[in-house]
């Protein structure tokens, strides 16, 4: 038996349907493969003659009941042959390196492009002259595939193209002369060529080369912020400009004048080829740039089949990395030139550069002085700290930190809060770049064991209350002390380090949870939390403390204590454990009934 | 201030935060706020945003504890109409909750599969499909060493469609791809994770996983400087969070093998994540990897290293010097401890040959 060769047979209405409706995210890009062809049309043109002046004009046509868009360019114009050749055959494209260009001169594939137009159309007449030829052709294709060709009795005077379009029902609303402007000025806004729009009445150019584009070496800064705010509608801090050999990359990246959420990336718009590929694209900065916004145009890089943002290989990789390098360079440069815009910079930013000063030394140097940590006086930037004292003491976490906060100013301790994001780590880092600087990681049982002791006659008259104290807090996994301390006010400190905390809030978990899920977390706690204590630091200083030692009532002394003991939670905002919960409504009772009792 | 408004604050501070110990810390805290003033509603869906952030930063057992707050109070008032909170809203975290639970030795074989059954059962009540609980019933037979179940739950996990509850594609090709690395098909393993490498499949934890499992069978089968690409790439990814501290231990088992002093570096730099996670089984890894690299220094004649340990590991000093032998007896000790108790719970051997299966290559 032969073996036959066959070929599968694809329904063109099918396929035109799944491009049109599936590749693209909206009818609107109809506009772009329109502006798409022309552009690349005038490209070849200028190919063969450098002083070719390309230019695209288009016009809307109202009558009754539909409109008409016919988009015209002065390009190279097609063939007969060449017309059967690239738009009868899907992904045959005579941009491809046909026609003697290189590939990269050309942003879209003819054929594919084309077919987005029946997206909004149900007929596409294409009229079109080539040098090549003496005739002028015109093409008819339609949806479901077939098309004529026929010469056109009186031919064009020059090269060029010309694609009718009329409205298909319930996509008018894509033919309006507002829209088509809107849409030209959207996607084509950078185009090299003059577009020239037009609804028969008026006639109007929509382009114009933006600031950032023209090939200066001193770019005027109030034309480049302008332009900003008019693209993004921000009025931004400042500007840097952004250029990559590779991909031949040029734009301009803007600093945000707010706080960024760095768990979201910011969204860029970029051009290929001077045509909107994406207001959203994500990828063409590094991950740590989400203080600026950035329109860049590149010339070599590959978009993804929809067109809608830039594919990820190794050159759009580099090209992150040279504009990366663009900012980081601005800012090496703008902390020597201009301290006042990069201290109000960094107040801004401070987040998105404490992430990169941990990654860079060099940046870390330049830096950390000017970058700002909750103190327990207040928010000081590093160069502030040292103002102060050269060795940092600092707490990793929050819930120490404000433990501490509450009585370190007192003392005139400069404590620093660590607990938030990154700190921690750039505090450590000090010492490498600062000789003179150590830095200390302290808890707050390590502050409480700083305070004043008691004189030994203090110690005897308090003995017999913190014996007793210290017993009655033991079923609670506290322990208790006395001390003198600033301010007077607090009577007792309460204070605990991260085990024990974590060990309270296991503990409080079980005592709501059912009895399997009790089960799961018993052999979950870690043996090393669960021999941690608290600790109940009262205060000499205070005048309650001192007449509760010297009591002679122990039942009252105990009550006294855990309410104490209770208190202290309550103002940590520590949720209760049942025992805890115990004291609040019996103990309080028993301390009204004592009193009555007394009186 | 009205408690509330003080749980606003807390929240208007995390916004811009990503996930990290700062983030859970705060959460706590809000967390701490709602018990206190008994408001259920509130706490749930705080703790529903804790266990997500302490879950992407390295902090499981924290989300597994509050986790099981969650699930006792779905079924103590999932039915009262005040409460806007149900059953659904916790089936996505359950998948987190036993991804880890094999990681504690202390938590018994039984208790995990009683685990399992009570998420298969809430899955199904709910009208969702087994394959996320085929996919964790495999994955749990892997960490614990037995090939046969895990085949068997991964052939059953491929005959379910994901649904609405299932992994992302990413996770699970790369899931996919830690399979066949569990069954030594390495040749299998790379082709498989090609949509991984080729950047065509990512999300949070992905391709950061990915890189860090293939080091190994890439440098195995002679790719060398594909493993060394993708160590860079990937060492760049992870660097950041101690959540990926068992991908580090990957890069620090694959440069002990080609590259000590850089494996020694790594080791340095995040000592402090493997010494400090409550993850046990990720530290076993840590520690393992960390003794293969000790043993390699001292086969080059390294006798003694500098560097910074925390004040409360046991082998501390002042002066920073170690004796490269000192340590390799006590990550010995360790790892040796370590594997004996997951071997007990798991009643296999798996970690005991895992230990022998890095040091041969010493």
């Amino acid at each position: 038996m032969n073996t036959e060769s066959h070929r599968f047979k694809v329904n063109l209405g099918g396929m035109i349907d799944l491009l049109s409706n599936h590749l693209y995210s909206s009818p609107k890009v109809y506009i772009r493969e329109l502006l798409q062809n022309a552009t690349d049309a005038i490209r070849a043109k200028i190919n063969q003659n450098p002083n070719h002046q390309g230019n695209i004009f288009v016009e809307v046509i109202e009558t009754k009941d539909e409109f008409t868009i016919m988009a015209e360019d002065n390009g190279v114009g097609l063939t007969e042959e060449e017309i059967h050749r690239f738009l009868a055959i899907i992904g045959e494209s005579s941009k491809r390196n046909e026609l003697g260009e290189a590939k990269q001169d050309f942003i879209g594939r003819f054929g594919i492009g084309l077919l987005s137009c029946f997206m909004v159309s149900n007929e596409i007449t294409l009229i079109t002259h080539s040098e090549k030829s003496p005739h002028t052709m015109k093409w008819i294709g339609k949806p479901d595939g077939t098309y004529t060709i026929e010469k056109v009795p009186t031919p064009l005077q020059h090269s060029g193209t010309k694609i009718y379009l009329r409205s298909k029902k319930e996509r008018e609303e894509y033919f309006q002369y507002e829209t088509v402007k809107e849409l030209i000025s959207y996607y084509g806004g950078l185009l090299p060529f003059p577009i020239i729009a037009s609804n028969g009445k008026q006639k109007e150019q929509l382009n114009d080369v933006p600031v950032w584009l023209q090939e200066k070496n001193l770019l005027p800064r109030i034309e480049v912020l302008e332009y900003g705010k008019k693209i993004f509608g921000t009025e931004f801090l400042d500007y840097i400009p952004l250029h990559s050999a590779v991909g031949s990359v040029n734009g301009i990246a803007y600093i945000l004048p707010h706080k960024v959420n760095i768990a979201v990336k910011s969204k860029h718009r970029v051009y290929l080829k001077r045509m909107l590929l994406s207001e959203e694209s994500e990828n063409v900065l590094p991950e740590w740039a989400f203080f600026v916004k950035c329109i860049i145009n590149a010339n070599d890089l590959r978009p993804t089949a929809s067109r809608e943002d830039f594919y990820e290989d190794e050159k759009l990789q580099t090209v992150q990395e040279e504009l990366g390098n663009c900012l980081r360079n601005y800012l090496v440069t703008l902390a020597k030139t201009d301290t006042l815009r990069f201290r109000k910079i960094v107040a801004i930013h401070y987040l998105s550069i404490k992430t990169l000063a941990l990654q860079d030394d060099e940046l870390y140097k330049l830096f950390i002085k000017y970058l700002p940590f909750e103190t327990s006086f207040g928010e000081y930037t590093i160069e502030e700290i040292f103002q102060h004292k050269k060795n940092i003491l600092y707490t990793p976490i929050l819930d120490e930190y404000r433990q501490i906060a509450r009585v370190a100013s007192a003392q005139s301790m400069l404590v620093i809060n660590g607990g938030y994001i990154y700190d921690a780590e750039l505090l450590e880092k000090l010492p490498e770049f600062f000789s003179d600087v150590t830095v200390e990681r302290v808890n707050p049982q390590q502050i409480t064991q700083a305070f004043e002791e008691l004189t030994e006659e203090e110690q005897e008259q308090m003995f017999s209350f913190i014996t007793l104290a210290d017993k009655t807090l033991q079923k609670y996994l506290c322990r208790l002390e006395v001390k003198r301390f600033q301010p007077k006010e607090i009577a007792a400190l309460y204070s605990t380090n991260e085990e024990t905390t974590f060990f309270r809030s296991i503990e409080q978990t079980k005592e709501q949870t059912n009895e399997f899920f009790t089960s799961i977390l018993d052999s979950v706690t870690p043996s090393s939390i669960q021999s941690s204590y608290a600790q109940l630091c009262c205060n000499y200083n205070n005048p309650l403390i001192q007449k509760l030692g010297t009591t002679t009532d122990t039942k009252f002394q105990k009550l006294a204590v855990e309410i104490l003991y209770v208190q202290a939670l309550l103002l940590g905002h520590y949720p209760l454990k049942n025992n805890e919960l115990t004291i609040l409504s019996t103990g309080l009772l028993q301390l009204l009934e004592w009193k009555t009792k007394e009186n | 201030m009205d408690y509330t408004q003080q749980i606003e604050e807390i929240l208007d501070k995390i916004y811009d935060l990503p996930n990290s110990d700062a983030k859970v810390a705060l959460l706590e805290e809000a967390i701490r706020i709602a018990d206190s003033q008994s408001d259920i509603e509130q706490a749930f869906w705080l703790r529903k945003d804790l266990i997500d952030a302490a879950t992407f930063s390295g902090n499981k057992l924290k989300a597994l504890i509050h986790f099981t707050w969650c699930v006792t109070q779905v079924d103590k008032y999932a039915e009262v109409e005040k409460y806007n909170f149900t059953e659904e809203d916790i089936l996505w975290e359950y998948k987190w909750v036993l991804d880890n639970v094999a990681a504690y030795p202390t938590i018994s074989k039984q208790k995990i599969y009683e685990l399992l059954e009570d998420m298969k059962r809430r899955y199904t009540k709910n009208g969702y499909n087994l394959r996320p609980y085929y996919k964790l019933y495999c994955n749990i037979s892997m960490e614990m060493g037995e090939k046969e179940k895990a085949i068997h739950y991964y052939e059953l996990m491929q005959k379910e469609k994901p649904d609405f509850n299932s992994d992302c594609k990413a996770c699970d090709k790369n899931f996919e791809v830690d399979y066949y690395i569990f069954l030594k098909e390495y040749e299998k393993a790379i082709s498989t994770a090609k949509p991984i490498l080729d950047g065509k499949m990512k999300c949070a934890e992905i391709p950061h996983f990915t890189y860090s499992y293939l080091l190994f069978p890439l440098h195995t089968l002679g790719k060398h400087e594909e493993a060394m690409e993708i160590q860079q790439k990937g060492y760049r990814l992870i660097s950041q969070s101690k959540e990926f501290v068992l991908a580090l231990s990957r890069h620090i088992f694959f440069l002990s093998l080609v590259d000590v002093k850089k494996s020694l570096t790594i080791f340095k730099k995040h000592f402090l994540w493997g010494y400090e996670t409550l993850q046990i089984s990720n530290k076993f890894f840590y520690y393992l990897s960390s003794l293969v690299m000790l043993k390699k220094l001292s086969q080059e004649n390294t006798k003694t290293i500098t560097m910074q340990f925390p004040e409360i590991f046991s082998l501390y000093n002042e002066n920073g010097k170690y004796e490269v032998a000192t340590l390799i007896n006590w990550f010995e000790q360790e790892v040796q401890t370590l594997a004996q108790a997951f071997d007990e719970r798991n009643e296999t051997e798996y970690y005991k040959k895992t230990i022998q299966e890095y040091l041969q290559y010493v």
